[in-house]
């Protein structure tokens, strides 16, 4: 079992994008969108319909574990880590800009296999306990 | 960018920013375009955005730091027939997150646009000439304003 670097957001997203890229990708088909303007569309270009919607809005609202952004000039990348409880399931999302305003943006979302649940419930974990503490 | 062109196209938009005629004030967030309350700019604004910021001619870009950076571009809307000003103001250090303000330029300000373009068309003229002479090493020394360039390209040169 690969042991993820919990504490370092850059290489975290390296390792999950290395993780989810050797999956089977009929098992862990990426959930992929476009953001253009005010609309969601999908890679063809047609507009998102209902099922895709349910399952983007479920990621865009779900909380951030973690955060990560990365900028090369124009070309920026976001990462999101998300938790949704009724799939006891992590997902990462990156966010990858397609022009320098922020207009048009690829995201693509990759289901973690379970198996790296127990080390990501440490992130869930910490963020609870730090909020605990705050309040 | 010549630092003259540059002191130039300052000054032009700190007259601008004097008139204060904001047309659209947004804010590019590190997942897409959001209001000052986080909400996504409904879609009769992003269509402004898009307009303004994508779909229009860039006259001359730069950066200036005061404190907190920020890039400014001076566009033209062919559409409206009427100059911009585009300021991007960096939230962090790495310009991952920008509150940017359109300005439209008041028509007694067009002048002075004129003549911007004016000393960046001459510019090049003796750029080329220098370039041509073979006496210029090249490398991007002489870019008053290329429309094509990201702003961090546009920047002190």
């Amino acid at each position: 079992m690969r042991k993820l670097n919990i504490d370092n957001p850059a290489k975290l997203f390296a390792q999950l994008s290395a993780i989810t890229n050797a999956c089977d990708p009929n098992d862990y088909a990426p959930l992929e969108y476009y953001i253009q303007g005010a609309k969601i569309e999908l890679p063809d270009e047609s507009p998102a319909t209902g099922d895709w919607l349910l399952a983007i809005k479920a990621v865009e609202l779900a909380d951030d574990l973690v955060q990560h952004a990365e900028s090369n000039g124009a070309m920026r990348r976001s990462f999101r880590l998300v938790y949704l409880a009724p799939l006891e399931t992590y997902f990462w999302g990156g966010y990858y800009w397609r022009d320098p305003v922020g207009f048009t943006i690829l995201v693509r979302w990759h289901r973690i296999p379970k198996t790296f649940n127990a080390q990501l419930d440490q992130i869930r974990q910490r963020n609870t306990d730090r909020r605990c503490g705050d309040a | 960018m010549r630092k003259a062109i540059k002191d130039q196209a300052a000054k032009l938009a700190a007259a601008i920013r004097e008139t204060d005629n904001r047309e659209i004030e947004y804010r590019i967030g590190s997942f897409g375009l959001e209001l000052a309350d986080g909400s996504r700019p409904p879609a009769h604004m992003l269509r402004r955005i898009q307009q303004l910021s994508i779909q229009s001619e860039t006259v001359c870009q730069w950066a200036e730091a005061n404190g907190a950076r920020r890039d400014c571009k001076l566009v033209y809307s062919a559409p409206d027939g009427a100059y911009y000003l585009g300021e991007y103001r960096w939230l962090d250090n790495n310009g991952l997150r920008y509150d940017v303000v359109y300005y439209q330029v008041p028509k007694h300000l067009e002048p002075q646009i004129r003549s911007l373009q004016k000393a960046m068309a001459q510019e090049l003229g003796v750029c080329s000439q220098v370039s041509a002479n073979g006496s210029d090493s090249g490398g991007g020394g002489c870019s008053p304003c290329a429309p094509a360039a990201s702003f961090t390209e546009a920047s002190d040169a």
